[in-house]
């Protein structure tokens, strides 16, 4: 048997013998993480869809959107600015002129706090003291039926 | 030179083997009782999406122990091995890319709460985990395993 096979055999074993320690374990986790739980530990603190909303209609912060990919055309919030972790230099660099650290910012991402929290801790070491995180991401933005737009590159 | 000349690539593979299979089952234990504080420890990482996490968290120390297991007695050794190279790897990854971000958080390599924090030294010691485990994936023969003791009532 070729060691790819073998490899494969293993977990295939390892997919079963997981499932039936999932059933039989008494502290068994969910199958869906709660992210507000594991949110505990995020660099910055959650804003809810609510109180984000009071901000955008009062304009005191701004929003920065840091889904991964590229931002033209895809649904944001109006008037977003682009940060994402992985050219998280050059986004910057093309904010610089519009976004300073002193400015209170709001981070949005897909929903997960995991990308949208590693651009927080990026932005504070950059010297962001006010940076909060959307709870719930775009998604619950959009369930809330607040505005969104998918034209606007949000660098304007 | 054929292969009777050389009994010490038997106990070198042999060697390997146990290392690694004893490290990866030890590795796996703690995780197997508590699979909230490794989702936590795996968590901290900020690298797995979250409907992956509890997933995640619940298959890779089974995917550790079952691979220890088979390699201490020498079962589909070269694939135990492989995976736990593979898994060596992503940890090797998951540990740099937690010191360039500058993550002060427990590894969750053995003990679930109160480990390891991320550290260089625990880059090197993965990268000699690794080399190790590449002794038995790539190893032509293993002489005192299951594997060989099967293939040889086979024939």
């Amino acid at each position: 048997m070729s060691v790819v096979k073998q490899a494969l055999v293993l977990l295939m074993i390892a997919l079963v013998l997981a499932g039936i320690l999932w059933l039989v374990h008494p502290e068994g986790l969910p199958l869906q993480a709660d992210a507000e739980f594991y949110a505990l530990d995020l660099s910055a603190p959650l804003v809810s869809v609510d109180d984000a909303h009071d901000y955008y209609e009062s304009g005191s912060h701004y929003f920065v959107d840091t889904r991964a990919g590229a931002p033209e055309g895809r649904i944001s919030i109006p008037g977003s600015f682009v940060i994402r972790e992985h050219s998280l230099a050059d986004d910057l660099a093309e904010v610089m002129d519009f976004l300073y650290p002193e400015d209170p910012v709001i981070l949005y991402g897909n929903g997960g706090p995991l990308l949208v929290d590693a651009v927080a801790a990026r932005l504070q070491e950059r010297g962001f003291l006010d940076v909060l995180i959307l709870q719930g991401g775009l998604q619950a933005w959009r369930d809330a039926g607040h505005p969104v737009d998918g034209q606007e590159d949000g660098h304007e | 030179m054929s292969d009777h000349q050389r009994p010490w690539l038997d106990i070198l593979v042999l060697i390997c083997r146990w290392f690694v299979g004893l490290v990866f089952l030890y590795a796996s234990l703690d995780k197997i009782q508590h699979p909230e504080a490794f989702a936590q420890a795996i968590a901290n990482y900020r690298l797995v999406p979250m409907p992956l996490l509890h997933p995640f968290a619940v298959l890779l120390p089974v995917v550790e122990a079952l691979c220890g297991l088979v390699l201490l007695v020498g079962w589909q050794r070269r694939g135990a091995a492989l995976l736990c190279s593979l898994m060596t790897l992503v940890f090797i990854v998951a540990i740099g890319s937690a010191l360039a971000r500058g993550l002060d958080i427990s590894c969750g390599c053995f003990h679930t709460e109160g480990g390891h924090g991320v550290g260089q030294d625990l880059l090197i010691r993965d990268i000699g985990l690794l080399i190790v485990a590449l002794v038995p994936l790539f190893a032509p023969r293993d002489r005192w395993s299951l594997d060989h003791w099967l293939a040889r009532r086979g024939h």
